[in-house]
C-alpha cells in the first residue's frame, strides 16, 4: 500500500531527524561550554558560547516534550 | 484512498517532522539569525497543523452547525438549480424551434428574425454559466470533507511550503459548503430567484411589441437574474473564502480561478 509507505517514510524522517537533533544538542552544548571556558578574552565570543548553551538547552526542553506529547497522542489515537 | 482521515494520519506524521525539524535548528550551533529564526517558527507550524488536524471533526460540525442555523440544505439547492437548468434549457428549444418554424415559412421572413440567432447564443451560454455552477457544487458537496483534510495535511508540510494553498483549500471548502446553498435565498432577498420571476406579457400581441418586449425586459432579467447575480454571489463568496484563508494561513488564495467565468 503506498499511503501506509508514505507514513512510515516520514514516520523514519522523524526519528531520524529526533536523533540528530539530540546529536547536534550535545555538540552545541559541549561546543558552547568549550568556547565560553575559553581563554580568549573577547567577551562577543563568550557571548556567542552562551548563546550556544541557552539555545541547546531550550532546544532540549522542546525535543524532550514534543518527542513526549508527540508520542503520547500516537498512543491515545492507536487505543481508539 | 480518498478518506479524509488518511491525509489526517500524514498529516499529524508530517507535523512532528516539523516540529522536530524545528528543535533540531534551535540546537543549531550556528551562530546566523537567519537560519536560527526558523526553528521556533517551524516548531509554532508544527504545533499549529497539529491543532488543526484535532480540531477537524469539530470544524465538520460547525460547518452543518453554521448551515442548520441559517437553513440551508444541499438538497433543496441541488434541486433548485436542476429546475433552473431545465427551464433554460427548454427556454432554448422553444426558442430554437420558434427559429427554425420562421425561416421554414419563408427565408425572406426569416432575416427580420435575425435578434433571435443572438438570443440563442446567450443561453447557451446562461445555459453553460449554470451547469459550472452544477459541477462547482457537486465537487464542494461531495468532497469538502476531503478538501478540508488535504489542505491541514498541506499545510503541516515543513517549510510553509504548502501552508497558502492548504489554508486556501480549508477556506474554500468551509465558505462553499456553507454559503453556496444560500444562493437561491440571495435571488429571492433581490427579487430576482429566476423560478419566481413575474414578468408580465407584451401590452398587445404585435411583431414590433414582442421584438422589444424582448429586448427590454426577457433578455435583461435573463442576464440579471442567471448570470450576473449569481457571479456578484459568487465574488462573494471568493471574498469570504479569501478572508478566511488570510486568517488562516496568511495567504489571499483561491483553489479555482473565478477567471473562468
Amino acid at each position: 500500500m503506498g499511503g501506509a509507505g508514505i507514513v512510515s517514510l516520514i514516520n523514519t524522517i522523524t526519528g531520524d531527524v529526533t536523533t540528530a537533533a539530540w546529536a547536534l544538542f550535545i555538540l552545541a552544548w559541549a561546543s558552547g561550554w568549550a568556547i565560553r571556558g575559553s581563554p580568549i578574552p573577547i567577551f562577543k565570543v563568550k557571548r556567542t558560547g552562551q548563546d550556544f548553551i541557552e539555545d541547546a538547552v531550550l532546544a532540549a526542553f522542546w525535543i524532550a516534550i514534543g518527542s513526549t506529547v508527540f508520542s503520547f497522542i500516537s498512543y491515545i489515537a492507536g487505543q481508539v | 484512498m480518498f478518506s479524509p482521515f488518511f491525509y489526517l494520519y500524514i498529516g499529524m506524521s508530517l507535523s512532528v517532522l516539523t516540529y522536530m525539524i524545528g528543535a533540531m535548528i534551535m540546537a543549531l550551533p550556528i551562530p546566523v539569525y537567519g537560519v536560527k529564526k526558523w526553528g521556533p517558527r517551524l516548531i509554532g507550524d508544527g504545533i499549529y497543523s497539529a491543532v488543526w488536524i484535532n480540531i477537524y471533526g469539530g470544524v465538520i460540525y460547525l460547518i452543518q452547525s453554521i448551515s442548520q442555523a441559517i437553513g440551508v440544505s444541499w438538497s433543496y439547492f441541488i434541486t433548485w438549480i436542476e429546475t433552473v437548468v431545465s427551464e433554460e434549457i427548454s427556454m432554448y428549444t422553444f426558442t430554437r424551434a420558434f427559429s427554425g418554424l420562421l425561416s421554414s415559412v419563408d427565408p425572406s421572413i426569416a432575416i427580420f428574425f435575425a435578434p433571435i440567432s443572438y438570443i440563442i447564443s446567450l443561453l447557451t451560454g446562461i445555459i453553460a454559466s449554470t451547469e459550472t455552477f452544477i459541477v462547482i457544487a457537486f465537487i464542494i458537496n461531495n468532497y469538502y470533507g476531503f478538501f478540508i483534510a488535504l489542505g491541514i495535511a498541506l499545510m503541516s508540510i515543513p517549510f510553509r511550503v504548502g501552508k497558502g494553498i492548504g489554508a486556501s483549500l480549508i477556506s474554500f471548502s468551509v465558505v462553499f459548503e456553507i454559503g453556496l446553498p444560500y444562493m437561491p435565498d440571495f435571488l429571492n432577498g433581490l427579487g430576482m430567484n429566476p423560478l419566481r420571476i413575474e414578468l408580465g406579457l407584451p401590452s398587445s400581441a404585435n411583431l414590433n411589441n414582442g421584438l422589444v418586449y424582448l429586448t427590454t425586459v426577457l433578455v435583461p432579467t435573463a442576464m440579471t437574474s442567471l448570470v450576473i447575480l449569481p457571479l456578484v454571489y459568487l465574488g462573494i463568496l471568493a471574498g469570504l473564502s479569501m478572508g478566511l484563508s488570510y486568517a488562516i494561513g496568511g495567504s489571499y488564495k483561491l483553489p479555482i480561478p473565478l477567471e473562468i467565468f
